[in-house]
Parts: structure tokens; C-alpha cells; sequence
């Protein structure tokens, strides 16, 4: 999956587009792995211009939060549409993964 | 009233198939994207739970899904029906929404989100079919 990223002092910011669903949550965690490993300090998701994400897309998130933090890096994800912060706060991943309004905050945090 | 109706495999590559009927529905009536965004979110779940639990008992092939929107008043009737094994998801046990990051399944709370979606929410089995009725208030 191709995903516009870029890198602010160490850390990966990954910007996707798309939706994230249960057709393309495989391919996006691989590619938000993939950032994260190659990344110094960690992974910042934007994920303004993403307005769907199903428990399938959930899944991919959680499993990327806990490649983070088990290699001791930061992972946030950021400026997310009502909707889909709304999925977040409804199984309590808002709980367990870091979600901030914009990208400084973000970025500020890791 | 609205009524539009599509019948599919439970098959996961035919989701796309899925969305754009809901897309479809919503763009005729002239109700919000959000909305379809809603319903997308509601039937991807449903929908994937069939295909990966629900073959029919008695063949190879997967189960077969009839789905049925009304839009009657401001009022929205999403009514699946599939012809696999008897599941009711609304019997499904709550997830732990508390545990920490690691002690998390990961699945299984697709269900919380599609209560959160829909009004009412109801299950039940009749002529060797599940059949899930929910209904949701459209804002005037």
C-alpha cells in the first residue's frame, strides 16, 4: 500500500487516504510496520483524510501500538475525523492508544 | 417509502458490492454521506461475521445474505437475513473494553459499534435463517 510520509526529527509521520476496512486493514498494518521500523523514534499517523475505519481497521492500529511500544518507540494517532474518533472511543481504544487533535501535539509527545 | 434490496454470497471479496448498494441507497434518498458511512460500518461487521462463521451447515459454499433497507418517515429499517448456522450476535459476549494493550483481544467488539449505530436491535432464527431487524432514527 502506498502511503505519503514524511520524517520530523526521527519520527515517521504516515498520512493514508484511504479507508480502512476490512478489505485493506492487512495492507496497511504492513505498511505502517514497515514505517515503524525504519523509523528512529517512532510513528505519527495523520489521519485527517481518513474517514472510515471498521473494527478490521481497529485491529491493524492495535496491532501497530504494540510493535511500538514493544520496540520502546512512540506511536500516535492524529487530527481524527468525528466518526471514526468516535469508533476509537466505543471499544476503548482511545484508552490504549495515544489520539491527539493535531500533529505538533503529537509529535510534542513522543 | 424506500425500499432497496440486495442479495450476495457471504463472501469477503464481495463487500465492495455491499458499499456501493449502500451508497447507492443513501445518494437516491438524498440522506447524508455520514450516514452511508454509518451503515458501512454496521454491515462490514455483520456482514464478515457471517462469511467467516456462518457457512451453510449443509454444503461447502458459503452462506448466501439478503439485505433489505426501508426508509420509511425518518425512519430507517436495515433488515439482514443469511442462511448460515444459527448465530445471534447479539447473544455475543461484551469485550473488555478496560484491558490494557497487550491483554486486548483484538476483535470482537464490532458488535458495540454496531449498537452504537442503530436504535433497536433485534435477533431472530425462523425457517433456517438468522434474521437481524435494527431500526435507526433519521434526524429531521
Amino acid at each position: 500500500m502506498d502511503m505519503q510520509h514524511s520524517d520530523h526529527s526521527g519520527i515517521c509521520v504516515a498520512k493514508p487516504d484511504q479507508r480502512i476496512d476490512f478489505s485493506s486493514a492487512e495492507a496497511f498494518q504492513q505498511a505502517l510496520q514497515g514505517l515503524l521500523t525504519s523509523s528512529e523514534r517512532g510513528l505519527v499517523v495523520d489521519a485527517k483524510e481518513v474517514e472510515y475505519v471498521s473494527s478490521a481497521g481497529l485491529r491493524a492500529f492495535l496491532l501497530v501500538a504494540r510493535a511500538a511500544s514493544t520496540a520502546g518507540k512512540g506511536f500516535a494517532v492524529c487530527a481524527l475525523q468525528t466518526a471514526v474518533k468516535e469508533v476509537f472511543e466505543v471499544s476503548g481504544f482511545s484508552k490504549i492508544i495515544t489520539l491527539t487533535d493535531d500533529l505538533k501535539t503529537a509529535l510534542d509527545g513522543i | 417509502m424506500a425500499v432497496a434490496r440486495l442479495t450476495l454470497l457471504a463472501d469477503t471479496l464481495r463487500l465492495e458490492e455491499l458499499n456501493a448498494f449502500i451508497d447507492r441507497f443513501v445518494e437516491d434518498n438524498g440522506l447524508p454521506h455520514s450516514l452511508s458511512l454509518s451503515l458501512q460500518l454496521v454491515l462490514e461487521e455483520l456482514f464478515v461475521n457471517v462469511a467467516n462463521y456462518g457457512a451453510a451447515p449443509d454444503a461447502d459454499r458459503p452462506a448466501e445474505v439478503d439485505i433489505e433497507l426501508t426508509l420509511q418517515d425518518q425512519t430507517l429499517q436495515v433488515r439482514l437475513t443469511d442462511t448460515g448456522v444459527p448465530f445471534d450476535p447479539l447473544a455475543a459476549p461484551e469485550p473488555d473494553t478496560e484491558a490494557g494493550l497487550f491483554d486486548r483481544e483484538p476483535g470482537g467488539f464490532g458488535i458495540a459499534l454496531v449498537r452504537t449505530h442503530m436504535d433497536s436491535l433485534a435477533y431472530s432464527r425462523r425457517d433456517a435463517q438468522n434474521q437481524l431487524i435494527m431500526h435507526k432514527q433519521l434526524d429531521g
